[in-house]
């Protein structure tokens, strides 16, 4: 009887150290490993030396992250160690001003905060690494000349659609079922025709045009791409102004200009408000309580077939892969925003800076250098690459896009970032660096989706956010020049 | 001989004054770091302004002009607003007006051991032990246009128009939590929804030490129920009720979870004194502008609860049973 007993618990403990080595998470193989020989030759012998980076997991995730940090310990003998925090950018604050902590974050934060940390020396220049930034980007990051921080993510934003129902909506004006509009116009016929011709019913309600995140900056990437579509120079003048006295109001054209007018002009009509019986105005081509929707509710509304796009960027895939999976969807594309004025150039609006890398000068390990390494050996071509496969989103960098490796979806975003012209809303200005330029539109595109449109509304929008820039300007310059 | 005993006797004093001082050095530290040091650190602060650079610069009162400029409405900066000073001041009416009083007579109807009094325990203090973030969740789902339980309810009731967006009945656009008319009430709506039950627990206990020989001859001399709760239970209650009312009036000051989590924390209409500073402090660490907010909060603060104190002490008498 007791050798039974004996071999009952030995067959019970065996199936729990099988469970157990079966539950654990088994390393993966990096994607690719550079010779020893020649890692060593490049970033030096940095055998036992440690590194910690803490980056912010969310969005494009950690694991190609991992997966560099792996590559490098074993071509250099380094032991880096990656921590992934969910909640890093509003911990950062705190964690650079700290007594120690990691040598390198990866995070996004605050334009004004990074410069905070750059002009109190709390974090290393970047100058010496050298990195190849894409054109839009060469200024991001820059004070004075010198490099701060290392822009990783370049994240190109726009529209996503529903390719099933683009085929499904009948033609009407510039729209042609089957393609998803290519001019502005043909954008809103179609989505005229969502409401008026097609009238499809999803989970018992009418599927709209549109979902966006209202409570959040969705329709800002909107506003943005197409200012600097329709007038590529005022926009890079309003965010390369070297302003920074505004006695008498010298800079309002920079911003109250056609360029920016016709823009906000199309954002209304996008916005398309529609009277409702209680006699309010609400966003007629979008859900009636769109206004109070975060970007991941409206991406949600989007796969569940509630929107035909969805206003969002080259992280959708990435950042929904669990919705997506689960309910096995594929019909998702991606489309750059329609050309407003026929002859111009299709035009992507980054979200920059969005993720970067800074080395905090309160490093545990204070190798400077070694995290320098790091940082080069990210910047190189096939880091860039194995980024974007994990991630589909482009880098920061100039390189050369592997596309083979790409999904369906963030090849159509590499081939849109190739044929199209970027525009980013940052420069090393001190107009810029200090926040007085931020173009907070959030409120102002509320007030857009809920009262009445007249042609003239796009101006007074303008009018405002340029007046509320005005007021706040000596406060934020205040900061940065004592 | 005399001498010894003396020497015994002193030993024994300082044995106890370690004693004593030993227990008492870990309350006292942290009073003192983390109370009085905090607290002088951002009075100091609050006369003092930071630039890019980290160098402080003496702004004398300049922080204080625009603590009351942006409370009172004349400026605004995102979630720097007035609408925080009025939203905290509406949580007071609210929490000792509607809160406490239900929760008081929640309290009194299971101390009555009405029908059913063992479930409604459980029911109405489940809200409490369950995470605020959790029922933040609970309750922004259910107000969701599309597929919100509370929508859907309203539909149910004709209240929410034909469905269609052209028609959304007493919905306003932008839902509940998205239009600036409604956001806030529809918070102190969560705060009642979760708030009534979370003081049931002292009123209970409270309760249950209350002589039942009160009551008995209460009945016996012919007084309703609603005469036993106003003219026995609250007047014995009264030092309990007053406790908990303090706390609540000081919890206000402080209060953000709610705004931060049905909204997205950055809506000027949700704000509150705590979610503004907080807010504030996680962007900015060296605005010390919110210094001066916090200051002129405590300050005010003080005053109205000291106030209150001698007012509910003047109101009724504490009662020995």
């Amino acid at each position: 009887m007791n050798i039974f007993k004996r071999l009952f618990v030995l067959f019970v403990s065996s199936i729990i150290v099988f469970s157990l080595f079966g539950c654990a998470q088994t390393e993966p193989e990096p994607i690719s490993l550079v010779p020893e020989g020649s890692m060593k030759d490049v970033y030096g012998d940095r055998e036992g030396k440690t590194l910690e980076v803490t980056a912010l997991d969310k969005g494009v995730g950690v694991d190609w992250l991992r997966d560099a940090a792996r590559n490098f310990n074993a071509g250099t003998g380094a032991k880096i160690t990656i921590k992934a925090d969910e909640t890093l950018n509003e911990g950062l604050e705190t964690f650079i001003d700290a007594r120690s902590g990691s040598d390198i974050y990866f995070s996004f934060a605050a334009q004004h905060q990074w410069v905070r940390w750059a002009m109190q020396d709390k974090i290393y220049s970047l100058d010496d690494c050298g990195f190849n930034f894409a054109e839009a980007m060469e200024q991001v990051g820059v004070i004075d000349g010198k490099r701060y921080i290392m822009p990783y993510n370049y994240a190109p934003t726009g529209l996503v659609y529903n390719a099933n129902y683009i085929n499904d909506i009948p033609s009407y004006g510039e729209f042609t079922k089957g393609t998803f509009p290519t001019t502005f116009q043909g954008l809103l016929d179609m989505c005229y025709s969502v409401n008026n011709n097609w009238k499809k019913v999803a989970l018992g309600q009418q599927v709209v045009p549109m979902s966006w995140g209202g409570s959040v900056g969705d329709m800002g990437y909107v506003f943005e791409s197409l200012w600097a579509q329709i007038d590529p120079e005022g926009y890079y003048a309003y965010w390369n102004q070297t302003t920074e006295q505004v006695t008498g109001q010298n800079n309002k054209d920079l911003l109250v200009n056609d360029g920016a007018i016709q823009a906000m002009d199309c954002v209304a009509k996008l916005l398309n408000p529609t009277k409702n019986s209680n006699g309010n105005y609400f966003p007629g081509n979008s859900f009636a309580d769109s206004t109070s929707h975060s970007n991941l509710m409206a991406e949600q509304k989007f796969l569940n077939g509630l929107s035909v796009f969805t206003i969002s960027a080259a992280w959708f895939e990435n950042e929904m892969r669990e919705q997506i999976e689960e309910s096995e969807v594929d019909f998702y594309h991606y489309a750059t925003l329609p050309i407003v004025n026929a002859g111009s150039k299709e035009t992507v609006y980054i979200n920059s800076p969005a993720e970067f890398f800074v080395i905090a000068r309160n490093g545990k390990n204070n190798d400077v250098d070694l995290a320098k390494a790091f940082l080069k050996y990210l910047a190189t071509e096939e880091r860039s690459q194995v980024f974007q496969s994990y991630t589909g989103v482009p880098t920061a960098l100039k390189y050369k896009m592997k596309t083979d490796s790409l999904s369906p979806f963030a090849k159509e975003v590499a081939e849109a970032m190739d044929r199209s012209s970027h525009a980013v809303s940052a420069s090393d200005k001190k107009a810029s660096l200090s926040g007085a330029l931020n173009l907070n539109v959030t409120t102002p595109f509320v007030k857009l989706a809920t009262t009445e449109y007249t042609p003239t509304i796009a101006r007074s929008i303008i009018e405002e956010i340029y007046n509320k820039q005005y007021t706040d300007w000596k406060d934020y310059f205040k900061t940065f020049e004592n | 001989m005399k001498s010894d005993t003396k020497k015994k006797k002193m030993s024994i004093k300082t044995k106890r004054r370690i004693f004593i001082y030993g227990f008492l050095a870990w309350p006292i530290l942290h009073f003192l770091i983390f109370w009085v040091g905090m607290n002088i650190g951002t009075f100091i602060d609050s006369f003092y302004s930071y630039s890019v650079t980290g160098a402080r610069s003496f702004v004398h009162f300049d922080n204080y002009a625009e603590a009351i400029r942006i409370l009172f409405g004349m400026k605004d900066r995102g979630i720097l607003n007035h609408y925080a000073l009025l939203n905290s001041l509406s949580l007071i009416p609210l929490s000792l007006l509607i809160n406490l009083p239900l929760t008081l007579l929640f309290s009194y109807a299971i101390f009555k051991k009405v029908f059913l009094h063992r479930f409604f325990r459980i029911a109405l203090f489940l809200p409490s032990v369950i995470s605020t973030v959790i029922l933040c969740l609970v309750f922004r789902m259910a107000l969701d246009n599309s597929t919100g339980i509370i929508v859907k309810f309203l539909s149910i009731l004709g209240l929410a128009g034909d469905g269609t967006q052209f028609d959304t009945g007493i919905i306003p656009v932008g839902g509940f939590l998205g239009n600036d008319k409604t956001m806030w009430p529809t918070i102190l709506i969560f705060s009642v929804w979760t708030g009534v039950n979370g003081n049931l627990i002292y009123f209970s206990s409270a309760m249950s030490r209350l002589p039942k020989s009160i009551f008995e001859s209460a009945e016996i001399d012919g007084a309703s129920q609603f005469k036993q709760f106003i003219k026995i239970c609250v007047p014995l209650l009264w030092p309990t009720i007053t406790t908990i009312s303090i706390t609540l009036l000081a919890s206000v000051f402080s209060w953000l979870i709610p705004s931060l989590l049905l909204t997205d924390g950055t809506k000027e209409r949700a704000s509150t004194l705590g979610l503004m500073i907080t807010q504030t402090v996680k962007m900015d660490s060296q605005n010390t502008v919110v210094n001066a907010i916090g200051v002129l909060i405590a300050v005010f603060g003080s005053i109205l609860i000291l106030t209150f104190r001698y007012s509910m002490s003047k109101i009724a008498e504490e009662v020995e049973y």
